[in-house]
Formats: structure tokens, sequence, C-alpha cells
């Protein structure tokens, strides 16, 4: 491991991390045992339910305990656990260049990418990343080995973010490339075609897949707190103002929580995880509070 | 450019004129420009952001341009504002040009000061008094004036002599300035001891004023300010109101901060025209407490002819605002002028503390006893009444035939006695009318020998001659007393012959008998009030039918009794209130015109001399120390009109002309001796042609009207001068008036009020317009939540 990228997953981050676990939501299916739930029943230790045998059931599974009180043929159903396939989108876009304090927000989302990718990995989970800008920069196809995370960090920090965003196209090829379900995460500032990032999340969705939008936005992109006269010049192209941002502040504030308003209602309405992480925050205590929260992990999912 | 020059000129005409600062006004109006300037350079500073969030930076200009700017308008406008408000409290603004300091107006001004050098501007109080506080006034209001030299014109008024300036319209400048402290020190020993009247002062800045309209005219009035001078002075208001209307600045300074307390002699008076040699002269004294608190352990010492007196007259408490009075008798041993004082302990007015009196010891005093009947002795009653020993009561009476009158001066006699006289000759009656006339007194008596219609007709003669009423034809016999007309005899009026009757169930009044009496005519009208007339009936009989009478003709004092002197009708002259009731009869009557002069002083010594008794040279010495106060005067022939004010004068000297010997019609010399300002005895000294010299005595005595020392109060003032006129009134020991200190106060307070509120708006909508950070516990608070 080159200490160029390194420094997406630094020891103490990793040790401080190390004992979360990255839980799919969805059933996902994957091709070994693992923490996740699978859409099978299978052999395991975990009991659901009784069903009455009907032709072409194993007969290995008919619980002959059951027959001999009641003389029906009933069959034991069990969970099956699976691994998880993950995909991680890390925008590389050059609005993620953005960085007011210690870290801009393209080494932060390369931060949260590489912990993921450790975390998953470490519980036997399938990673692999697609990083973009306006189209597909890098992939990297999802395995479990644990090696494989140097070939996710090597990917993230030969990659320079220099052009525009574009949404859908990045998510309408992850889903078509993953044809199993599995989990996504996207890692970005969202400063795009909101529309084509609804499009692709819907059709992620469609395919059945866990998606989990983390949206990596600086102090200053959310506080605003500038003073004096100021010359702000546009990533992306997006024109330049020269302005007191004082007097300016509260229709930004207005504009970017409508923003972040409307990401996260259409999120919760698509049952599409989302999340703010401001670059400030600590990484691992960002992580840890939202993978222990993630809503509505504690329900059961089969119907 | 000669309009920028014009309009430059008149911009700082209007500046002067209404800043008390102008030099700052001009620099800093373009200090209006520093927040102009400061909000440009803030424009055009500032720091490159590479920003990502641009699309909702973008949005939030394009939503709040305006606002942004109407916002960025409004807080320069109001730090503009400030800079305004903070200018015009430096530079003192001024609304009213006319509260600008008295020296700072625009144009030449004129100042007039009217110095009050009345009697109670010689209060004192600690090492000053109102009028050296005046002085200092004057002075410090020349300095201030000085500082700007040969802009201010200044003319100075004495209050004592409005008509004759001390300073006229003299630039005001370091020179004169030298001369006025100069001036002023010598007025400050000259403060006057009269009483003055503000009105003639005014009246006389208001013709100084009158004579120029154009410029700017201010009248100062520096006084004391009492409460006697300003109570319901219609007049007084009004002129001040019409100052007002012609456009004069008023200016009341006052000068006294406090009223002090104040005991004063206020009257030093007795019968003096009785005064005789070695007999006792009963004197009255007055003492009033001006004071709000009782005055406790008040002392008065008599100085005779600069001989302390060993009397003692000591009031132990006089309550405040009271009058309390005392009796005493002082003997003269010898027959001429004496000089008397009474002496009142230090207070905070000296001048009122003494009271002259000069008296004229007669050794004598002669009274004429014009007997009608020679065979009777009712004269003698009268004689005996008044003096019945040589040098008991000062009177010497003689007992003469009514030819006596014709043959001899009547003058030298202090009254005349009437008694039981049938007629008189023509000539008679016109000597006794002009005895009388020129203020002799006359009794009349009546008696068996009186012929009424004479009476009626030569001395009556339709109530203008010297009898007061027309008798009836015959006497008559009073009833005795009975059920339907009880009572004693006589009731007596109350009057000064009668005090020894005066009270209720006087035993002297039951004793009194008269018997006959000459009656009036019917159709008299009894009623003195319904009548009108100058005779007062001051007796009246049991049965209603009047008995005397009193009344005036010329300058002298008729008294009439329509009953007999002596025991002819009467048991009166045989009873013990007779000679008393005599006695105070020949008091009033006695001729007091040459008693000396009591005056209050400022009143000028106004001599009329005739010129073939009297030669030029006259000499007049007034009450000072030494012989200082000694003014040779010459006098000269009287102009051919006397004035109106000098008619007493006039008079005089036509009586000279009549006299027998004065044939030749001389004008009389007249000498005016003005500087009678001093309390005291003045001496007059005339030198007759024989080289023989005549002596007078006057003594002036300070007015009792200058010891009120109750001040008014600037609300007081205000109320005579009415709300609504624009006069200024300083308090004393506030010299901030000269100065233009007060100038502008209200609008310096409005303003300090104004940029305060102006201070917080600009400070809210600064913060309102700026991003505040929260507080660190808020701010982790926040950040928690949005996680």
């Amino acid at each position: 491991m080159t200490p160029d990228y390194r420094r997406f997953l630094l020891p103490e981050e990793v040790s401080r991390i190390s004992r979360l676990e990255v839980r799919a939501r969805h059933i996902v299916e994957g091709f070994l045992s693992g923490l996740h739930r699978s859409p099978y029943y299978g052999q395991s230790v975990e009991f659901v339910q009784h069903r009455e045998y009907v032709q072409g059931d194993d007969l290995r599974r008919i619980d002959w305990k059951v027959w001999s009180k009641t003389d029906k043929y009933y069959i034991k159903q069990f969970e099956e656990d699976t691994n998880l396939r993950t995909t991680l989108v890390v925008d590389l876009s050059e609005s993620m260049l953005f960085g007011s304090g210690a870290m801009t927000k393209y080494e932060y989302g390369c931060t949260i990418a590489a912990a993921l990718s450790y975390l998953l990995l470490k519980q036997q989970d399938a990673v692999g990343l697609v990083a973009f800008d306006a189209d597909v920069r890098a992939r990297v196809p999802a395995r479990s080995r644990q090696n494989h995370l140097y070939a996710i960090l090597a990917a993230l920090a030969a990659e320079q973010p220099a052009a525009k965003t574009d949404l859908y196209d990045v998510l309408r090829l992850v889903a078509t490339e993953q044809s199993q379900r599995g989990m996504v995460v996207v890692i970005s500032d969202f400063f795009a075609d909101l529309n084509s990032l609804f499009r692709g999340l819907k059709l992620l969705r469609h395919r059945g897949h866990d998606v989990m939008l983390l949206h990596v936005m600086d102090d200053q992109e959310l506080d605003f707190n500038y003073s004096g006269t100021t010359k702000f010049e546009g990533m992306e192209a997006s024109g330049e103002l020269v302005c007191d941002p004082r007097s300016l502040r509260d229709g930004y504030l207005q504009a970017v929580n409508s923003f972040l308003e409307e990401l996260r209602r259409h999120c919760a309405r698509n049952i599409v995880d989302y999340q703010t992480i401001r670059t400030s925050e600590y990484l691992d205590a960002a992580l840890a509070h939202y993978l222990n929260h993630r809503i509505g992990m504690r329900q059961t999912i089969r119907n | 450019m000669t309009w920028f020059l014009q309009a430059y000129q008149s911009l700082t005409s209007l500046i002067a004129g209404h800043f008390f600062n102008p030099a700052f006004v001009l620099p800093g109006a373009a200090l209006i420009a520093s927040p102009i300037v400061i909000h440009l350079i803030n424009r055009l500073r500032y720091r490159r952001v590479r920003f990502a969030a641009m699309e909702f930076l973008l949005k939030s200009q394009r939503r709040n341009r305006r606002r942004v700017m109407m916002e960025q308008l409004l807080l320069l406008l109001l730090r503009i504002l400030i800079v305004l408000l903070l200018l015009a409290l430096i530079a003192r603004l001024i609304l009213d040009p006319n509260q600008l300091s008295i020296f700072r107006g625009a144009a030449k001004a004129h100042h007039l000061v009217l110095l009050d050098d009345s009697g109670s501007m010689q209060n004192r109080w600690g090492e000053t008094s109102a009028f050296n506080e005046a002085i200092a006034v004057v002075k410090q209001f020349a300095a201030e004036g000085s500082r700007r030299p040969d802009t201010q014109k200044f003319t100075l008024l004495l209050l004592s002599d409005p008509d004759q300036p001390v300073f006229v319209e003299r630039d005001v400048n370091e020179e004169f300035v030298a001369e006025l402290e100069t001036k002023l020190e010598n007025l400050r020993r000259r403060c006057t001891h009269r009483a003055l009247d503000l009105i003639a002062g005014l009246e006389a800045a208001e013709r100084i004023f009158a004579e120029q309209r154009a410029t700017i005219r201010h009248l100062h009035v520096i006084s004391d300010y009492r409460k006697i001078d300003w109570q319901n002075q219609g007049a007084l208001g009004s002129l001040v109101r019409r100052l007002d209307a012609a456009g004069v600045a008023v200016n009341l300074v006052k000068t006294v901060p406090h009223r002090d307390e104040n005991v004063a002699i206020s009257d030093l008076s007795g019968d003096l025209q009785v005064s005789a040699a070695g007999v006792p002269l009963r004197l009255k004294i007055a003492v009033k407490n001006l004071g709000e608190q009782v005055a406790r352990d008040v002392r008065i010492s008599i100085v005779q002819d600069g001989q302390k007196l060993p009397l003692a007259i000591h009031f132990d408490k006089i309550e405040g605002g009271t009058e309390v009075t005392r009796e005493f008798d002082v003997t003269f041993d010898s027959p001429k002028k004496h000089k008397l004082e009474a002496a009142l302990e230090a207070d905070s007015l000296e001048t009122d503390n003494r009271r002259f009196l000069a008296i004229d010891i007669a050794e004598t005093n002669p009274v004429l006893i014009v007997d009608g009947d020679p065979s009777g002795d009712e004269a003698s009653y009268i004689a005996d009444a008044l003096s019945a020993a040589p040098g008991l009561t000062g009177i010497t009476p003689s007992i003469e035939t009514p030819d006596y009158l014709r043959r001899h001066p009547l003058d030298r006699f202090q009254c005349i006695y009437m008694v039981n006289v049938p007629e008189l000759p023509e000539d008679s009656i016109e000597l006794l009318s002009d005895y009388v006339e020129a203020g002799g007194g006359l009794a009349w008596f009546a008696g068996d020998a009186v012929n009424t219609s004479f009476y009626n007709e030569k001395l009556y003669r339709e109530g203008t001659g010297l009898f007061p009423v027309p008798l009836s034809a015959a006497k008559r016999q009073l009833p005795p007393a009975d059920e339907t007309t009880p009572g004693p005899d006589l009731n007596f009026a109350s009057h000064p012959i009668f005090r020894i009757f005066e009270g209720e169930e006087n035993s002297f009044v039951k004793i009194v008998k008269v018997g006959t009496y000459l009656p009036v005519m019917e159709n008299w009208v009894r009623d003195d009030n319904r009548r009108a007339d100058r005779v007062a009936t001051i007796a009246v009989m049991r049965n209603k039918d009047p008995l005397m009478f009193e009344h005036r003709y010329g300058k002298g004092r008729v008294f009439t009794s329509l009953t007999s002197a002596g025991p002819m009708w009467t048991s009166w002259p045989r009873n013990r209130s007779y000679p008393i009731v005599q006695l105070e009869l020949q008091k009033f009557l006695a001729r007091n015109d040459r008693a000396l002069d009591l005056r209050v002083v400022g009143e000028p010594i106004d001599l009329s001399l005739d010129p073939t008794v009297y030669t030029e040279a006259v000499e007049i010495a007034s009450p000072e120390e030494a012989n200082q106060g000694l003014t040779r005067l010459k006098a000269a022939p009287a102009p051919e009109r006397a004035p109106e004010g000098e008619a007493a004068g006039a008079d005089a000297a036509k009586k000279a002309d009549k006299r027998p010997g004065g044939a030749e019609t001389v004008a009389p010399y007249r000498a005016v001796f003005r500087e009678t300002d001093r309390p005291g005895v003045y001496t007059i000294k005339l030198l007759d042609k024989d080289q023989i010299t005549h002596e007078q005595w006057v003594a002036y005595n300070v007015p009792i009207k200058e010891s009120e020392l109750a001040l008014a109060t600037t609300a007081e003032l205000r109320r005579q001068i009415g709300e609504d006129v624009n006069v200024q009134i300083q308090e004393p020991g506030d010299p901030a008036w000269i100065q233009g200190k007060e100038a502008g106060q209200e609008v310096r307070e409005r303003l300090l009020i104004l940029l305060m509120l102006i201070l917080f708006a600009e400070q809210m909508l600064a913060y309102r317009l700026s991003y505040h950070p929260k507080t660190a516990g808020a701010a982790a608070k926040t950040a928690g939540a949005a996680a």
C-alpha cells in the first residue's frame, strides 16, 4: 500500500471503525453465507415457520415430529444467510475539490469509500467501485478478497477530480452491470441535475438494490460563514459573483436547505438511505452514527 | 464667479448664524463623504473564493438583489446621518439665532446694558453685594465681547440717570474694556440709595434703540429683581413686550441668588412743630422686619448731634413682615437746629439701618388768642390750658384784641384762636386767610358776641371761607338728658384732637357738659358723606346737632367749636380733660410749613432765593465726614417760566414779591442741588446781603420700599411680561449666557437623543444585515440536530 492511497484509510481510523458492520437493508443476493439476509430459505440455525408439504418439496425437510402428532406432512423452513455485493459509487467531479477545512469533499468521500470497503471486506462481503464525473472514470469489480481493498484504494487515489457531474448515466451503468441484488453506496455532493439523480436512483431501486446516498458537504456550503466582500468563482464553470456574503447568506441557506430537503424527501419516498455528512465531522463518528441508526434496520424484511 | 462668491458668503453667514462653532461646519460636512468612501473601498477590496455551491449563491443573489441594495443604501444613509448629527453636536447647532451667544451674531450688534443702582442693590451677603455682582457681570460681558474686537457696540445706562448714559455706542475692544473697568471701579462706590423706576430706564433704552432700527439690538437689564418692583407692574410688562415687539432682544439678568433677612427703621417722626427747648419732645420710631423670620433682640441707639443718648430702645422680637413702633421722649436743651439719628445693628442691607431727623427747636412756640370780648375771660382758659406755667409746654400764648390782626405780622404764630369774636374788618379777614392758606392754624370758638349773619356772609361765604358752616340766628340750649335722648352731651368722632376720649365707656366723655351752643342752619346737610365738602364734623351734641368741625383752608387747618372756649356756655373748661384736648388741638393746628424737611434720597434741593435778601452764594454740606461733601453753588435767575415740577419754588417766589418791602418784582434766584443720594442731614448755608449766614437743614432718608428684599421668581417675571414674549431670564451667578454656553441646550439634548436612536437603529440594521456565528454550545446543538 503506497502512502498515496493509504491517506484514505489511516490506521487510527481503521482501528476506530473496525467494530462496525455494514448491513444491507434489503434482501441481497450473495453467493456466500454471510451477515446478510438472503431471499432464499436454506440451511441455517434460524427457524422461520412450518408449511404444509406440497409436491416437489424436499422430503428431507419434512418435520416428522409434527407428522407423528397430526398425521400431516409439514416441512420446516429456515433463514438462509448470504453475503453482500456492494458497489461504491464515488463522485470525482471538480466540485468535490472544494474544502474549507482540513479535507476537501473529495478526500472525505474517498475516506468514506475506503472505510466502507474495509468494513465490508472484513465481514466477507464483496466490494466494487465506480468512480465518475461526467462519465465513469474508473471501475473496480466487486470481490470479497481481503486484498481487494488495495485495488479500491489505488483506484481512488489515481483519480483526480476535474469535470462536471452527471449521475444518471453512471447509475444506469451500475444498474445494468449489477444483475444480482446488492448494495449501492453513492458518495457525492450531488451538485448536479437532481432529476437525473432521481431517475438513476429509481432505476437502482427498481432493480432491487439497497441504495445508500452519502451526501458530503463542506461546512461553508452548509453554513456559509463568509464575511467581507468576496468574489466567488464557481467550480464546474458555474459563473462568478462579487458580493457581500452576509447579505446573501439567508437566501443562500434557504436555497441549500430546500435542495437538501428535496433530496431527503425523495430518498425517503423511495426507501433510499440518505445522509448528509459534513467534512468537518470525524469520519468514524459519522459512519458509526449512520450505520447504527439506519432507518428500518430493526424491522423484518420477509413478507 | 460672482454668484458663486455671493452664494458662498450667504452660506457662511447662514452657518455663522446657526452654529456656535461655525469653523467646524464646512470641514465637518466633508466628513459626510467618509461613509461613502469606506463603502466604496470595501467594494473594491475583496478576496477570492473558489466555491462549489454557486448555484445556490446565484439564486440567492437573484432573489435578494433589490433588498440588499435598499438595505445597503439605508445603512449608508444612517451612517451619513450619524456623521451629520455628530457634526451638528460638535459645531453646536442652534436653531434660533437669537439664542446664539450675544457676541456671535453674524452682523454688528448693539448691546445696551441697563444697570440697576437702586438702594436694594446694596444688599450685601458674604464678601459681595448685589451691585458688585452686577458690576462683575458687566465686566465679564465686556471682556467676552472684546474677544471679537470692534464687532459690537456697547451702551451703559445707570438706572439712577437713564438719560445720561455712561457710555454711548462704544466699540467693544481691549481699550474700551480697560476704560470700562476703571469706570466700573468708580461706580462700585456709587450705588445709590434711591428707589428707582425701571420703567424710566426701559423707556430711555427704548428711545436709544428707536434711533437705530437697522442693527441687531440687545437690551440687558442687570438688576436684583425685587418682588415689590415687579408685582402687578402691568406697565413694566407691557414695556418689555413693546421692546420685544420692536425687535429688541431683551435679556433680564438677575444678580441676587437669595432673599436676605432685613430689619429696617421705617419711621422716625413726632410732632416736631410743637417742639421747644427744654420741653420733652415725643418721637415715634417704627421698626419693620422685612424678612421672613423672627428678628430677635433688636436694639436701637439714638444719636443726637453726634452724641449717643442714654436711651435704650429694645425689641425682644419682631415677627417677620410686621412693623412695631415705640414712642420715646427727647429733650433738646438749646433752641437751635438739632440732628437726630436712630441706628440699628448691621444686617444685610446697611442703608436702612439708620434714619435721620433734623429738628429746629424753637425757644418757644408763640400762639395768638384773639378775644372778641375784652371784658370776658374766655381766652384765659385757653392760655392757661396751653401754658399753665412758663416753660412747661414750650408754648407762649398771647391774648390780644381783634385789632392786633391788622397791626402785627401773624407769621410768627403757630396758630391763632378766635374766641368769641363778633366781627372782623375786611383786611383782617384777608390777612387771616393768607395766614391760614400759608399753613397757619386757626380755631374758632363761639360765644355771646358772635354776629352770626356776619359769620355767614363774610366768613362762611357759601362754603369757601374760613368758617365751615352757616349758623342759625340764635344760640340754643341743649335740653337736659332724658329717655328719648340718653347718653353724654357730646359724641366725639375718632380724631387726633380727641384722642383722650377714645375707647368704650370713657369716663372723660361723661363729665363734659355743654349747655348752650350756636346751631348750624337747618338746611345745612348734616351728613358729611352726603355733603362731601372739605368740612368734617368731629363732635356732635346729644340731640344730633353738630358742634365741632375741622376743615382745611389752603395749607392750613381750621378747627371750629360752636360752643364757648371758656365756661360761658359749657362746663368743659373746668374739666381736667380740657387742657389735654387744648394741647392736642394746638399740636393739630400748629403750622407745619416751617417744620424741617423730611425727604427721600434723590429729591433735589431746589432753592428759590429772593435776590433782594440773599446773595448768590449757596453752600451745601452733604452728610459726609469732614468737609468733603461741601458744595458751593451759585444761584442764578430762574427762567421765565418755571418747569412744572418746580411749581413750589415758583409759588414761593410769588410770595416773596408780595411781601412788604419787596415791592420791586425781581425774579427769584434758583439753585438746584441734585447730589442728595446719601441719607443724612444736609446743611444749606445762605448768605444774605448783610453777610449773615442763614442755615437750613434737610434730613434725607432712604425709601422703605428699597428695603423689601423679597425676590421675584423667574415664573413671576414671566407672568408679568407674558409667557409668549421672547425674553431671556438669566439666573444669578450663572455667566453662561455671556458665552452662549446655554444656547441651543434643548436642541443639543434632542440631537443627542436622535443620535442615540440612529446609532441604535444603525447597529440594529447592521446586526440584521450581518452574520453572527452562534455560541459554541448552540452551534454544537444545531450540529447534533442536523446529524
